[in-house]
């Protein structure tokens, strides 16, 4: 199918990979400027205290030290995604251990952090909450003893630590339960894990005469940004510019302004240039990991394996701070029935303030940790009914027909069909397992649509093309800008460049977050592209003595269709433009909200279990994931493995540990992710049924592929050992409990 | 990170005369890759460095026949997992210094190193307590050889005076139908600190399979490199069979003194002793039938 195309459709290396895996790219701390200073922030050494005292007068006093800031040096705004309880740096009391306190600005990080020595901070220690089903109980401690006074969208349900509520009914779940012939009630929990991207967040701001702001920061959305700053800063957009570095890894780890506001601050105090670069250790306290969950789900069950009614409950422990619990919370407890039909349903989704980091948007948020939930359960329920766990999953799968929380699904996949090719690839009914071995699948489902922005594309004055957009290149969406770009204006790859510009230089572009880059930003691009092709053909037109209709653009030549002989080159284009079509040809296109696609994504693991150590080796993995249609396979490819890893990690090590409201292992040593040794090679299996309304008929494909991994190894865990571990991550030593259990 | 001057030297007696002019404000740099973790976390702020890797005699590895083999405490951990005599003759070793780090860690840090940071985790220092090994440590003074076992006081703790150093390493020629092996167990499968480790090293008897002797050393378990006296004792001169091993390994797993931390609570490390003490004696014995 993808011959129908020149350039989208194939597998194309990033021409900038070479550049980023030497090192050579310029990444956030890269970034130097003349008589620029280092900035550090002073944490909050615990987990929940009242500030009672600061006193910065000896760190202001050490030499080679410009500024020192704290609360009472920012304007007092709160501010937050939706629930507006934030400062920029804690006021009267701290919430979480690394909230920021103070911050000073130094010649040299020696001095700044000697500097950090000298603030002395008095404390008083307040009374911990850390489990989010404790925390939204009335008597638990009060975080935010103001939270009545806190801003918030009209409709936000919330009172007291819960600072978001959602409630999801459908038909009757008393009524469900009642006509179920078995009731399973299982309660699952999931960790806080960090994102982990291999380049910590680093920012420099700088202030020029006129009082104009630019900040140089590693951003998953330069725009997004720009408009915290304006927020916390209370400066017009118009005095704010923001400039993308190349970024080092994001997964919804980099969208939040952390560092950025707080360098812009030493930087207008002390009029020089402030950079901060956090530490591994500040980086894994002071960012926006995903919620640890609580998930209590009660389903109920015919006989013969039909899904009647499911209830449940799901405690999100939002941190110290509300920021984006506000909007994953109702996300995520609609999909609480998973890819199935389930005609009675009552669901709960509580985000409820902890003394931890406040968490934000990890890939995928939410999903991994219900669907971790629901599709352990599926296997609980099948193994009691003595069904097929496949045969189960069968016969209560979405149908194209069926309505979803998250979508229609009339340009979905076939779940039945994809669950086949997963069957197929991973040898379910045709390969005998070991000794010690089990096999385990999960479904999932995941929706994305396209965010607001723009695109411009011009052509040079020797006939190439340069494509301008303001979307960060998280995933190498610049390469599938310039597929698109090739493909519509026929010139090969190497005749068109794309860059990310500032929030000056570039067009409005979402943040790149959401899987939706190749929609939102494909979408505008290619408009922009079939905008100039008419401006190209209308002046080839006249030369070539011919209909536009009648004109053909391929390998940078515009041809009359039929006789090849008549033909302009681009560049000769771009002198008809300037002579005579009113300059430069330029184009730009807009594209507005694009509505969500669902996609499934379904993912089966094979692994032996060490009965004596609990050790977990993973023998296969294979992910099938209906990706709409791959631009660039080779890159999809990539996502769905890099997912899938994740998501091993998540089911088999990841862990942010808590110790009387202290992370105990901040750092890569203790906080284990996958090595490449630790995880086989990733099998992956491109769907392709085509979104409308989309470039190409691309669906978002990078958020999917994590969100089964963790529920497919569990599964296979508990197919090869015979009991169930219902906690993540699913350690050796949590194995051999089960194992203990069992026996 | 504190700064700091650094020094180079040549000789083992510039090293020392550094060593005494700065005294307690001076440390010694093998590697460098745990005291440079020490420093940047401010646990440590020396102001002086003394780097010994270019001090001739701290860097070889050397065997004879008689004599076993001898090697200098500056040898990188790298040079184990290449050297072709190690591999054949003193595997553990090479088990041990191939499991720490990554291959960029193994290039630089160095066998004298792990040993004189003395964390019960050091991978390298329980097999070669299990083979034997004694250490030469030097001074002004003159030098003094001890057996490596007895090196060891607490975490982070030697009896290595503050004018010593540690120069090298003799492991002797292991007696014939001897085999030693080490095992660890770890959250990921490279790159990570070992949870626990139990390094065995068995010499059997002619013919009927009788343990003639045996040294079983545990690591990660306890606050030094631990013998596990009682359960070798047990062992001593009976047959390796299923029902022995398992009384000694039980032993071994209580003799162990872990603690709970983030790598893994006491109870499950007790359990992996148990199984690593297990493993190890029926892999070291398999060797040893064939050596």
């Amino acid at each position: 199918m993808a011959d129908e195309y020149r350039y989208v459709g194939k597998s194309t290396p990033r021409p900038d990979a070479s550049t980023r895996v030497t090192g050579k790219a310029i990444y956030g701390d890269d970034v130097r400027l003349p008589g620029m200073l280092y900035g550090m922030v002073l944490r909050s050494p615990y987990g929940h205290a009242r500030i009672v005292k600061i006193d910065t007068s000896k760190a202001e006093k050490l030499p080679g030290v410009k500024a020192v800031v704290t609360a009472k040096d920012a304007p007092d705004v709160l501010y937050g995604t939706n629930v507006k309880d934030m400062r920029l740096f804690a006021k009267e009391r701290v919430r979480y251990q690394g909230e920021g306190v103070a911050a000073v600005a130094a010649v040299n990080l020696e001095t700044a952090e000697e500097a950090l020595q000298l603030i002395e901070v008095e404390y008083e220690e307040l009374p911990l909450v850390i489990d989010p089903e404790k925390g939204a109980q009335p008597d638990a401690p009060l975080l935010h003893e103001e939270w009545q006074g806190y801003a918030s969208p009209p409709n936000t349900k919330r009172w007291g630590n819960v600072c978001t509520y959602t409630e999801v009914k459908v038909g009757d779940v008393e009524k469900g339960f009642a006509e179920s012939d078995y009731i399973f009630e299982d309660r699952f929990e999931t960790p806080m894990v960090h994102q982990t991207y291999l380049e910590p967040k680093s920012a420099m701001a700088a202030v020029d005469a006129s009082g104009k702001l630019t900040v140089w920061t590693t951003t998953q959305g330069q725009f997004s940004v720009r408009a915290s700053l304006a927020e916390i800063l209370q400066m017009p957009l118009s005095q704010i510019r923001v400039i993308p570095t190349e970024i080092g890894g994001g997964f919804g780890g980099k969208l939040a302004a952390i560092v950025e506001p707080v360098c812009a601050l030493l930087a207008l105090k002390t009029g020089r240039p402030v950079k901060i670069t956090m530490s591994r250790d500040e980086d894994f306290v002071a960012s926006t990991p995903r919620h640890p969950c609580i998930i209590e789900v009660k389903t109920g069950v015919k006989k013969d394996g039909t899904l009647v009614a499911r209830q449940a409950k799901i405690y999100l422990g939002t941190g110290g701070y509300a920021t984006s619990g506000t909007y994953i919370t109702p996300g995520m407890t609609p999909r609480l029935s998973g890819p199935y039909k389930i005609p009675h349903v009552y669901f709960e989704g509580f985000a409820v303030y902890t003394n931890q980091p406040p968490c934000g948007a990890y890939r995928a948020p939410g999903s991994p940790q219900a669907t971790f939930a629901f599709e352990s359960q599926m296997d609980i329920i099948a193994k009691k009914l003595g069904i097929d766990p496949i045969e189960l999953r069968r016969k209560n799968a979405l149908q194209k027909s069926d309505q979803t929380p998250i979508g229609s699904l009339a340009e979905s996949a076939s779940l039945q069909e994809m669950l086949d090719t997963l069957l197929e690839e991973i040898h379910w009914y045709t390969k005998p397992l070991g000794k010690n071995q089990g096999r385990g699948i999960a479904c999932s489902f995941w929706a994305s649509g396209g965010f607001p922005g723009s695109g411009c594309i011009k052509l040079n004055e020797d006939g190439t093309i340069g494509v301008l957009t303001g979307a960060v290149d998280l995933t190498g969406s610049n390469m599938i800008l310039a597929q698109i770009a090739a493909e519509e204006l026929g010139v090969t790859l190497e005749k068109v460049s794309v860059i990310t510009g500032d929030t000056d230089g570039a067009p409005v572009a979402p943040v790149s977050a959401g899987s939706n880059i190749t929609r939102s930003m494909g979408m505008s691009v290619k408009k922009a592209a079939e905008d100039i092709r008419n401006k190209i053909f209308e002046a080839a037109a006249e030369s070539l003595e011919a209909n536009r209709e009648d004109l053909e653009l391929q390998d940078g030549r515009v041809f009359v269709k039929g006789s090849p002989e008549r033909s302009l080159s681009l560049r000769e284009i771009y002198g008809i433009g300037v002579r005579s079509k009113g300059g430069p040809m330029i184009s730009t296109a807009s594209t507005g909200v694009l509505p969500a696609t669902v996609n499934f994504v379904l993912e089966a693991a094979e692994v032996e279990v060490d009965p004596e150590t609990g050790e977990v080796e993973l023998l296969d993995l294979v992910a099938v994931e209906d990706v709409g249609f791959a631009i660039n396979p080779m890159s999809v490819e990539g996502q769905i493995e890099g997912g899938v890893v994740q998501g091993v990690g998540y089911a088999l090590m990841e862990e942010m540990v808590f110790k009387d409201g202290k992370v105990i292992n901040p750092h890569l040593l203790d906080y284990k992710i996958p090595c490449s040794l630790d995880v086989p090679k990733v099998r992956t299996v491109l769907i392709e049924e085509r979104a409308s309304n989309s470039p190409y008929g691309a669906k978002g494909v990078g958020e999917p592929p994590i969100v089964p991994t963790a529920a497919a190894i569990a599964n296979a865990i508990a197919n090869a050992i015979g009991a169930r571990v219902k906690e993540l991550p699913i350690t050796p030593d949590r194995i051999l409990k089960a194992l203990k259990e069992k026996a | 990170m504190k700064r700091f001057a650094y020094f180079k030297p040549k000789s083992v007696e510039e090293a020392f005369s550094l060593m005494k002019q700065y005294g307690e404000e001076a440390k010694v740099l093998a590697g460098g890759t745990d005291l440079l973790i020490y420093i940047k976390s401010g646990r440590l702020a020396p102001k002086y460095i003394i780097d010994i890797k270019e001090i001739p005699g701290f860097d070889f590895i050397r065997y004879d026949e008689k004599d076993g083999l001898r090697f200098g405490a500056a040898t990188r951990l790298a040079d184990f997992v290449d050297s072709e005599i190690v591999n054949k003759k003193f595997y553990p070793i090479v088990q041990a210094a191939g499991a720490i780090g990554t291959i960029q860690i193994q290039n630089r840090a160095t066998i004298g190193g792990n040993i004189c940071n003395a964390a019960p985790s050091a991978d390298v220092s329980s097999p070669l307590v299990a083979l034997g090994a004694n250490v030469t440590l030097v001074s002004l003074s003159g030098e003094r050889t001890l057996p490596l076992e007895d090196f060891f006081l607490g975490p982070g703790k030697t009896v290595l005076a503050r004018d010593e150093l540690l120069r090298e390493i003799h492991v002797p020629n292991p007696p014939p139908r001897t085999g030693s092996i080490y095992l660890r167990l770890a959250k990921r499968s490279r790159v990570d600190i070992a949870v626990a480790g139990v390094s065995a090293t068995v010499t059997l008897g002619t013919g009927d399979g009788i343990c003639q002797d045996v040294k079983i050393v545990l690591c990660a378990v306890a606050p030094i490199p631990l013998r596990a006296k009682e359960a070798e004792g047990i062992l001593k001169g009976k047959p390796l069979q299923e029902e022995v091993i398992g009384e000694v390994s039980r032993k071994a797993s209580e003799e162990a003194r872990p603690i709970t931390d983030v790598r893994g609570t006491a109870e499950y490390r007790k359990e992996i002793v148990k199984v690593l003490t297990k493993r190890s004696l029926i892999q070291a014995a398999e060797i040893a039938r064939s050596n």
